[in-house]
């Protein structure tokens, strides 16, 4: 387990009530209205802890018929606390994680949905922005300058300003009006 | 001061009291975002009890003597329809993508507003004739 994961898992268990969900679903699998009742909270609530849970690892989740059926995830609470402080992370691999986290944050800053809420003004900023979207465009597949705008116009309106950028950040290419991705 | 004005400040200030209680009960409790969510309820009354003392503010002077016509009140209640609109737009937005997180944040809020207007409008019926 990654430091970070350990944190948000230790995050995300500093809560009464989503401990006393994980308390419920240690002895059956349940449903979000079962735990509701049970725990005397509202389904909203149980559904808001549950998302939580699900998001740090600790919780799986299925569908079953109208359900979706939540379920403990043991391999998360099989690790001993000492493994998880025991564990060391390399110079290289904290950077990487510093950088992963930096990039997270600006995405989660910057889009919402999908969908790009503004340009960032910083340099840094805009090249993880359009790295990001650059994930929409095929490797080693030929564009025209349409398909390009309509791609970008996904997630913004100024899909000309974004289409430039991408060109002089060298994310894609265009040679006589065809567009290709970098390798990177 | 309208009786009715006062009786629905006095209301909200209750509903104020009541969700800042449980926030810090939740807090105590280590239940932070139940106490977050109780927080959020509690801003909401204080935002709109900040736009009906400013709404009401604007009729004092004038003598209209016991309220007879809910269209005096027009400017707050069109308040129910103009600061809820983002709110319902997050949540529509995050009911579409799945994010739970977000759509009881939203839900909360739209509840709060949706109580504030009903009770308004009951008190009107009440007092306000």
């Amino acid at each position: 387990m990654t430091e970070d994961s350990a944190i948000k898992i230790f995050k995300c268990l500093s809560d009464k009530s989503r401990l006393q969900i994980l308390k419920s679903l240690v002895h059956e699998d349940m449903y979000v209205e079962l735990l509701a009742q049970r725990l005397n909270l509202a389904p909203s609530t149980i559904s808001f802890h549950l998302k939580k849970l699900e998001e740090s690892g600790a919780v799986t989740s299925r569908k079953e018929q109208y359900y979706n059926i939540y379920s403990i995830n043991e391999s998360i609470f099989k690790s001993s606390i000492l493994d998880i402080i025991r564990e060391e992370s390399s110079e290289a691999d904290l950077q990487k994680q510093r950088e992963d986290n930096y990039r997270k944050k600006v995405i989660e800053n910057f889009f919402e949905y999908g969908k790009l809420k503004n340009i960032p003004a910083q340099r840094k900023k805009r090249l993880i922005v359009l790295k990001e979207m650059a994930k929409a465009f095929e490797p080693g597949r030929e564009y025209t300058e349409r398909e390009v705008n309509i791609i970008i116009a996904d997630f913004h309106d100024d899909f000309c300003t974004l289409r430039r950028e991408m060109i002089c950040e060298n994310i894609l290419t265009r040679e006589n009006s065809i567009y290709k991705l970098v390798d990177s | 001061m309208r009786k009715l004005e006062e009786q629905y400040l006095n209301y909200i200030d209750e509903k104020i009291t009541e969700h800042n209680n449980l926030h810090k009960q939740y807090k105590a409790d280590d239940r932070k975002d139940e106490a977050d969510l109780e927080k959020i309820k509690a801003n909401i009354y204080e935002i709109f009890k900040t736009l009906f003392l400013n709404d009401i503010k604007q009729l004092q002077g004038k003598d209209l003597g016991e309220v007879k016509n809910i269209n005096i009140y027009g400017g707050y209640l069109l308040r129910f329809d103009t600061i809820p609109t983002n709110w319902k737009v997050s949540l529509d937005k995050a009911i579409e993508h799945g994010d739970t997180v977000k759509q009881v944040i939203e839900e909360n809020k739209l509840a709060v507003a949706k109580e504030l207007k009903d009770k308004f409008l009951a008190m009107f019926d009440e007092l306000g004739r």
